[in-house]
């Protein structure tokens, strides 16, 4: 090898190497618009359920000027996304929390090119990291340099849609309305809730979670797809919990997951996390997530008194008696025991069981929420999937 | 002098506890990140310049992409002495050299750091081959600015009032290099380095990758004219 040779060989592994990395993760991200869209549908759509999905899907057929109207169960919109303003210095999300993408995606699904607002995003990750092994904390502050998701500031999800989404769509939206029956069976839709009222529409979106569709609180007429009702049936939902407790002082780590770093989404999942993080709070906030398995431990319990007595004798028995002597107060979120959810998010989708959950059924019903999405189990997807079934509709494709 | 040593020790710039305002507080940030490098800089060429003075020899120096965990990327730079004479066997040969380094790595979108490091240790060469191995450990400070938030324009995904954080960690590392002389002037090596960030209960187990090249730079002696 001649010295030629060398410096050419030396440059491109040098390139490379310094390249590579930089190219794969520091690229900016650009929200995607849905814009000019193809106009060939003049109906009503009905969006049954006014979670992330209906929201979404209401707000891009608002833009394109087709008519619908949204009918939700609750006496309140939002779905799994919900937040509590008051319990601390911060609102907190008592649903979908995190943002699992670049941030970007806000304005993907604002979907508004011109406009000139702007959202405060907290970089998560948190500095001292710990698993939770056999009753007690072991650190693990190594799988920081490798956590890396993003959360709202000082807004929530909830506030997102709340301020960004719901204005331009909230005189079509009817609550404390629990859809008992769709007939798809003539020309158009016929919708009827538990009080007997009754809704028409050319098209329909249906976007509750999947565990009302498996404890059959919705009849079809005529009834769906075999297969359909089958992967239905198959989707895993299971419990989900979320509890915030303030401390006069803090004394847990950012992050502290049980089973250990890479339990896995099968077991279940479980984490205490700093909820004040980044927040420029003055309160101690702690937080606890879990869903699935170790979730049911807590859902399964006779009332929140039993819960929160539960989770603070693990605290104690975590922090050596600190939880007790520094207790304010709390909050508790049971998904499971919640009205019209009844559970926590999607477990076990893969693309099979998703393309017979989407498939449209006689070009009438178009399905959409978190199950439904790429980004299955995350707020952003379940937007986007409800974005997909409006342009779906809009564009009659 | 402490005041100094316990700043450098506890790490954080500027900590919440401080009554003062936004801009104050990133004026002091910027000011103690920009005067630590700036000391460092200082320790680094001074070392540099005491060897050139002592030795009239080419400096060796060395140049590398320095990731963290391998695919942060990096750059270090670095020069080199011996420490003591050389010592050799029918074999081999060795020799112990202490090594100042400054080098900067990111994790893009996250971090950016500047890390000052000292390493001393033995580099052994089997006679007649072109390779050797070096074993050192190594004592740095690790200056990290760190992201911890920032406005997401809606419109344009753009990032605007990024707000930052300066941490120092002490990091005290072990290296194993693995070197080949290729070419006379210019020799290239591959290096492994663990260690750990020192601060407070932020702790945190490092790997380093580096890859570089070394080469000399002839210092020139001009006569003196009187």
């Amino acid at each position: 090898m001649n010295r030629k040779d060398f410096i050419k060989r030396c440059s491109a592994l040098g390139l490379g190497a310094l390249a590579f990395p930089v190219l794969a993760v520091s690229c900016k991200e650009e929200p995607e618009f849905i814009q000019s869209l193809n106009v060939n549908f003049s109906g009503k759509v009905l969006i049954i359920g006014a979670g992330a999905a209906g929201l979404a899907a209401a707000h891009l057929l608002n833009q394109n000027g087709i008519d619908f109207e949204i009918i939700e169960a609750a006496p309140v919109y939002g779905g799994r996304i919900k937040e509590i303003a008051g319990f601390a210095d911060f609102p907190i999300d008592l649903g979908g929390e995190w943002i699992h993408t670049d941030p970007s995606i806000l304005g993907t699904l604002l979907n508004d090119p011109s406009t000139n607002s702007a959202v405060e995003i907290i970089k998560y990750r948190p500095k001292t990291v710990s698993a939770i092994k056999d009753g007690a904390l072991k650190r693990r502050n190594f799988f920081s340099n490798f956590y890396s998701e993003y959360k709202f500031k000082n807004t929530t999800w909830y506030s997102f849609f709340n301020d960004f989404i719901v204005p331009g769509i909230r005189s079509r939206m009817v609550l404390n309305s629990p859809v008992e029956n769709i007939d798809y069976s003539g020309n158009t839709i016929q919708v009827r809730n538990t009080d007997g009222q009754i809704f028409e529409g050319d098209k329909l979106i249906l976007t509750v979670p999947t565990t009302i569709l498996q404890d059959g609180f919705i009849s079809f007429t005529p009834p769906l797809p075999q297969d359909k009702i089958a992967t239905w049936n198959d989707v895993n939902m299971p419990d989900g919990l979320k509890v915030f407790i303030e401390f006069s002082e803090r004394f847990y780590p950012d992050i502290s997951l049980d089973n250990g770093i890479a339990a896995s989404d099968d077991d279940g999942e479980k984490v205490f996390y700093d909820a004040a993080f980044n927040k420029d709070s003055g309160r101690n906030i702690l937080g606890l997530f879990t869903v699935g398995d170790q979730a049911s431990v807590y859902t399964n319990l006779p009332n929140n008194q039993a819960i929160i007595d539960q989770v603070m004798n693990e605290l104690d028995s975590l922090f050596e008696g600190k939880a007790s002597q520094h207790y304010v107060k709390h909050v508790i979120q049971n998904w499971s025991a919640e009205p019209y959810i009844g559970g926590s998010y999607t477990h076990n989708m893969d693309d099979s069981m998703q393309s017979t959950l989407l498939r449209p059924v006689e070009s009438k019903l178009y399905f959409a929420g978190e199950a439904y999405a790429d980004d299955w189990a995350t707020v952003h997807g379940a937007g986007l999937s409800g974005m997909a079934a409006a342009e779906e509709i809009i564009t009659g494709g | 002098m402490i005041n100094i040593l316990n700043k450098i020790i506890r790490g954080r710039v500027n900590s919440k506890e401080q009554v003062v305002s936004m801009n104050q507080l990133k004026m002091k940030s910027q000011f103690n990140s920009t005067f630590k490098v700036w000391m460092a800089l200082c320790c680094l060429l001074a070392t540099t310049s005491l060897y050139a003075q002592n030795e009239p020899k080419p400096i060796p120096i060395s140049v590398g992409y320095f990731g963290h965990f391998a695919y942060q990327p990096g750059l270090k730079i670095g020069t080199e002495f011996s420490l003591m004479g050389r010592s050799d066997t029918d074999n081999y040969s060795r020799q112990w050299f202490g090594s100042p380094q400054i080098a900067f790595f990111s994790n893009p979108g996250s971090d950016t750091n500047f890390f000052v490091n000292f390493e001393a240790g033995i580099r052994k060469q089997k006679k007649g081959k072109n390779s050797y191995t070096a074993y050192s450990a190594g004592l740095g400070y690790r200056l990290q600015s760190k992201l911890e938030s920032f406005s997401v324009n809606l419109s344009t995904g753009d990032r605007t009032n990024k707000i930052r954080n300066s941490y120092g960690f002490l990091v005290p590392t072990l290296n194993i290099e693995r070197g080949w002389r290729t070419h006379k002037p210019l020799s290239w090596y591959s290096k492994f380095s663990v260690g750990s960030s020192l601060f407070g209960n932020q702790n945190q187990f490092m790997l380093f990758l580096e890859v570089g090249v070394k080469f000399k730079i002839k210092k020139e002696i001009k006569p003196r004219v009187k």
